[in-house]
C-alpha cells in the first residue's frame, strides 16, 4: 500500500503561517480593491475599445487639446506610444532619434496610417512650449505629437497600457521608465510592443504590419 | 462592499478556500464584461487527441505537390532507401468545449488534415504524433505539411496574429524546419521566409536522427534521444497569444524496435533500443525497458485560460509581466478527470502555460501526498528513475513520471489528484526561490484520477533507464565560454544589456560540433525566466556555483538536471540565479534562437538569435 510522503517532504507549513488563511485574507483584500480600485486594464473578451482606454485630455506641442481615446486611439490606424521627458538623459534622446528615422521610413503614411505619440511622464515641467522645442530638435512632422497633461491622467494611461512597474519605488523612478513602444490598432483589437531602441527597420516593420 | 451574502449568491461559500480566488470575487464587482463563469471541477473526462493519419503514397508519387526542396533531401521518391511518412496539419478556427458548463469557444487549433470523411476534430489540442526514431536512415523521417487556414491578417480582430511558423520543441532538426520566428535575410544574401499566412503552407522535415549521426564515427549519440516533444506556433512577438488561442500539440517519439535489415551499423543500435513504446516488448528487443505504453502512456499538458460568460477566450494584451489565466486546464479541458486501472501509468507532463510555474503533487482527497517516480525530462529518459515527493514544472519543461495505482488498494483509495501547490500571484513568477519555492498546504487540484479495477500489468520500471556519461573535464577544458545575462531595465527585457530583440542580429556564432559552456544569468530579484535553447539539449553543470540537483539529498521538488542524469532544453532561472550549461550544436548549420519561455517575456524581446557556423 502506498505510504504518504513524510511530513518533511510534504512541506506542511509551520503553524504560524496558515497559507489558506493568508490566501483568504489576500482574496478579501483584493476583493475590496476590486470594489474601489480601477477596473482598467482588466482582460477583456472583445478587442480593446472605448471602455478600456481613458478618454483623458492631453495637450500637444502646439497647445491643442487631444483626447486620448477619441483623437489618438480610435479608428483603423496604428498608434505608436512612447513615454519621454525633456530632461531625460539617455534613453529618451536615443529613442526619439530612432523615431525620427522611423518617421522618415513612414513618409506620407505618418499621421494617416500611423500616428506617433510621445507622452511626457514629467508633465509639470514639460509644457507645450518645452515639448515644441523638444519636437523641433527631432524634426517631428505633423502626425507625431508630443503630449502633456495632468500627472494623474498620464499615470492612468500608463496603467491602462501596462507600462508600469509593480514595485512602487521603481515605478516613480523616472530614469527607469519604459523604453518600449506600445503600438496597436484599436479597430482590429491588436496590440504589441517593440523596443524603442530596436533597428528603425524592425520598428517600421512592426508598426506597419496591419496596413 | 463585498459581504458574505454576495459570496453565497455567487455559489462560492460552499466551495471553500480553494475556489475562492480573487478573479471569482471580481466577478461580483466589475462591469458586465468582467463577469466570469464559475465552473465545477471534475465534470469532464480528460481529452486525449489521437494520432494524425499518415498519407499513404506509392513509389514516385509524392503526396504533396511542390515539396520544399530542402525537405526533399530527406525523401527518397523511389522508396528504395526508405519511406518517409507524410502528414498534413491544418491550422484553423473551430469551436470546442473547454468545460461542459461553458458554451463552445472559438479557438485557433491544429487539425489532422487527413481525417477520414465524416470525422471532425473537436479537440483544442492538435493531434498527438507518436513517431519512431529513424535509426540511421535519413529517408525514414517524418514530413509534415502545415497549412494556414486561419483568417487573414486583414480579417482578424482581437489578440494574436494569424501568421504562423511551427516549432517542434525539443527536436534536433535543420534550421529551415525549426520554426524560426521571423523572415530574415541569411548571411549568403538569400531571403529565408519561414512564416506563412492564410492560404500558405510550409513543409517541415523531421529526420528524427540521433544528434551527430554520420559525423562522430559512432553514427549518432544514441543516448541523446528525446521522448516528449511538442509543436507550437512561434511567430515573433505573438507566440503567447497564438498558443493561448490553441496552436499546440504533442509529438512523442520512441526508439524504433525494428532496425533496418540493410543497416550495416544495426548492431550498434541494439543496446540503445530501450524506449520502444511497447510494454509487452513483442519485438523482443533485448534492452527494451517495457515502460507503460498504449492506453497507459498519457501525455498531459497544463495550461491556463480565462473565459467570459459566453465561453469566449479572454487575454490581456497589455500585460507583459506574464499572463495568468483564471481556470486550470489539462489537455484543453478545465480540471478534468481520468478513470485509471490499478496498475502502472506513464504520465508525460508539459507546462504550456504562458507564465504559470507549477509544483505538482500526487495527493489523496485529504491532501496527503505520495511519491511519484520520475523517469524523464525534456531531454528524454533519465539515467535512472528517481522517486519524487513533488516536482517543479516551469514553462515548456517536461517531466515524465510513472505512477503505480496498484499501490492504492480498494476501498481505502477511490480517487487521487494532481495538485499544484506553488504560490504565484502574478506573471513575474512564483513566491520563494528556485531551490525552495513557497508552497500552499493545499493547492489547486488540476486532474482527478478515478481508480478502477486492478488489471494485469506487464510494464516495468527498471533500475537503469538510458544511462549516459557526464561531459568530461577534458571536453569542458576546451569549451569556449559565453555569458548571457537576462535582465530587465528601463521597463524592457534585455539580454546582455541589448534591448532590440532583433532577429536580424546574431548574438553568437557557435561552431558546428564544438561544445561550449553557456552561463545563463538572471540578476533580478523577483523575476523568473525559463530559458529555452533551440536545436540541442543542454547539460547542466552548475547552478549558483553548486552541482545541480540529482535526486539525492533533500528533495524540495526542484528540477532534476545534473549532467549524467538528465538533459534539458529549458532551464529555469529563478530570481538571482546563475546556471552553467554545456551545449554542442551538431549536424545542422544556420540560424536558431534562444529565449525566455515566459511567453510574454519572449514576445517582448527576451529572445536572441544564434547562428551555428
Amino acid at each position: 500500500m502506498a505510504q504518504p510522503c513524510k511530513r518533511a517532504d510534504s512541506f506542511l507549513p509551520p503553524p504560524w503561517a496558515d497559507p489558506t488563511r493568508r490566501r483568504f485574507a489576500a482574496a478579501v483584500a483584493l476583493g475590496l480593491w476590486a470594489v474601489h480600485g480601477p477596473v482598467l486594464g482588466a482582460p477583456n473578451a472583445l478587442p480593446p475599445g472605448r471602455a478600456d482606454f481613458p478618454n483623458v485630455l492631453l495637450r500637444n506641442q502646439d497647445g491643442k487639446t487631444v483626447r486620448f481615446y477619441d483623437d489618438l486611439i480610435r479608428g483603423d490606424h496604428t498608434v505608436v506610444i512612447n513615454f519621454i521627458y525633456a530632461q531625460c538623459g539617455d534613453i529618451c534622446p536615443m529613442t526619439m532619434a530612432n523615431l525620427a528615422r522611423v518617421q522618415e521610413l513612414l513618409g506620407d503614411r505618418l499621421g494617416r496610417e500611423v500616428r506617433l505619440a510621445s507622452i511626457s511622464i514629467d508633465p509639470i515641467h514639460d509644457s507645450p512650449v518645452v515639448l515644441k522645442a523638444y519636437a523641433g530638435h527631432f524634426g517631428a512632422r505633423p502626425g507625431w505629437q508630443l503630449l502633456t497633461g495632468r500627472p494623474a491622467d498620464i499615470d492612468l494611461i500608463r496603467r491602462t497600457l501596462g507600462v508600469y512597474e509593480r514595485d512602487p519605488a521603481k515605478d516613480q523612478d523616472k530614469t527607469q521608465h519604459t523604453g518600449m513602444l506600445v503600438y496597436g490598432n484599436q479597430a482590429r483589437g491588436r496590440w504589441s510592443r517593440v523596443s524603442g531602441l530596436a533597428d528603425p527597420r524592425r520598428i517600421f516593420d512592426s508598426i506597419t504590419r496591419w496596413i | 462592499m463585498m459581504n458574505r451574502r454576495m459570496l453565497f449568491h455567487l455559489g462560492l461559500l460552499g466551495s471553500a478556500g480553494a475556489l475562492l480566488s480573487w478573479p471569482a470575487l471580481r466577478a461580483a464587482t466589475g462591469r458586465a464584461s468582467a463577469l466570469r463563469p464559475v465552473l465545477t471541477p471534475f465534470l469532464d473526462r480528460l481529452p486525449l487527441p489521437p494520432e494524425p493519419h499518415a498519407l499513404d503514397w506509392a513509389p514516385n508519387q509524392l503526396p504533396f505537390d511542390g515539396l520544399d526542396p530542402e525537405a526533399s533531401q530527406f525523401v527518397d521518391p523511389s522508396q528504395v532507401q526508405g519511406k518517409a511518412t507524410f502528414y498534413r496539419i491544418v491550422s484553423e478556427v473551430r469551436k470546442v468545449k473547454f468545460h461542459s458548463q461553458l458554451p463552445a469557444t472559438e479557438i485557433w487549433g491544429y487539425r489532422d488534415g487527413n481525417l477520414p470523411p465524416g470525422q471532425s476534430w473537436d479537440f483544442v489540442l492538435g493531434p498527438t504524433f507518436r513517431r519512431p526514431l529513424s535509426n540511421h536512415n535519413r529517408f525514414a523521417g517524418t514530413i509534415v505539411r502545415h497549412e494556414n487556414q486561419l483568417p487573414s491578417v486583414q480579417e482578424h480582430r482581437g489578440f494574436g496574429e494569424p501568421v504562423t511558423t511551427v516549432h517542434l520543441h525539443g527536436a534536433h532538426a535543420p534550421s529551415r524546419f525549426d520554426g524560426f520566428p521571423a523572415d530574415i535575410t541569411l548571411p549568403d544574401g538569400s531571403l529565408f521566409k519561414p512564416t506563412f499566412e492564410r492560404g500558405g503552407h510550409f513543409d517541415y522535415a523531421y529526420p528524427l536522427l540521433d544528434p551527430g549521426f554520420l559525423t562522430d564515427g559512432n553514427h549518432g549519440a544514441h543516448v541523446e534521444r528525446p521522448s516528449t516533444l511538442w509543436y507550437h506556433d512561434h511567430f515573433l512577438d505573438f507566440t503567447g497569444p497564438n498558443i493561448y488561442r490553441g496552436l499546440a500539440g504533442f509529438f512523442l517519439v520512441h526508439d524504433n524496435p525494428v532496425p533496418d535489415p540493410d543497416d550495416p551499423f544495426r548492431a550498434a543500435l541494439l543496446e540503445h533500443t530501450r524506449d520502444t513504446g511497447d510494454e509487452t516488448n513483442a519485438a523482443g528487443a533485448p534492452f527494451a525497458l517495457q515502460l507503460p505504453s498504449g492506453d497507459f502512456d498519457v501525455p498531459l499538458v497544463l495550461q491556463e485560460k480565462t473565459f467570459g460568460l459566453n465561453g469566449e477566450l479572454i487575454f490581456d494584451v497589455f500585460n507583459t509581466d506574464g499572463f495568468l489565466g483564471e481556470q486550470f486546464l489539462v489537455n484543453g479541458m478545465v480540471q478534468p478527470f481520468l478513470p485509471v486501472k490499478r496498475r502502472k501509468y506513464r504520465f508525460r507532463f508539459l507546462n504550456a502555460s504562458n507564465a504559470r510555474i507549477y509544483q505538482l503533487f500526487l495527493a489523496d482527497r485529504n491532501g496527503r501526498s505520495y511519491p511519484m517516480t520520475q523517469i524523464a525530462t525534456e531531454g528524454g529518459l533519465l539515467s535512472r528513475p528517481v522517486p519524487r515527493p513533488s516536482f517543479l514544472l516551469g514553462m515548456a519543461e517536461r517531466v515524465e513520471v510513472v505512477i503505480d495505482f496498484s499501490k492504492f488498494p480498494h476501498p481505502d483509495f477511490t480517487e487521487l489528484y494532481i495538485e499544484n501547490r506553488l504560490l504565484q500571484d502574478d506573471g513575474r513568477g512564483p513566491d520563494g526561490k528556485f531551490e525552495r519555492p513557497e508552497l500552499a498546504a493545499r493547492g489547486t487540484r488540476l486532474l482527478k484520477f478515478i481508480l478502477e479495477e486492478a488489471v494485469p500489468d506487464p510494464s516495468l520500471v527498471k533500475a537503469e533507464l538510458r544511462p549516459f556519461a557526464a561531459t568530461t573535464a577534458l571536453e569542458l577544458s576546451f569549451a569556449p565560454v559565453r555569458t548571457f545575462v537576462f535582465d530587465r531595465t528601463k521597463g524592457q527585457w534585455a539580454i546582455n544589456g541589448k534591448f532590440a530583440g532583433d532577429l536580424s542580429r546574431v548574438v553568437a556564432s557557435p561552431r558546428l560540433e564544438v561544445g561550449e559552456i553557456w552561463r545563463l544569468i538572471n540578476k533580478s530579484g523577483g523575476w523568473w525566466h525559463p530559458i529555452h535553447v533551440h536545436h540541442e539539449f543542454m547539460r547542466v553543470l552548475k547552478r549558483n556555483g553548486r552541482l545541480p540537483f540529482d535526486g539525492t539529498g533533500r528533495d524540495f521538488g526542484q528540477s532534476l538536471e545534473r549532467d549524467g542524469l538528465a538533459r534539458k532544453d529549458t532551464v529555469v532561472l529563478g530570481p538571482n540565479s546563475e546556471v552553467e550549461v554545456f551545449v554542442r550544436f551538431r549536424n545542422y548549420l544556420g540560424p536558431f534562437v534562444f529565449h525566455c519561455h515566459n511567453m510574454e517575456h519572449e514576445d517582448h524581446a527576451m529572445m536572441a538569435r544564434f547562428d551555428v557556423v
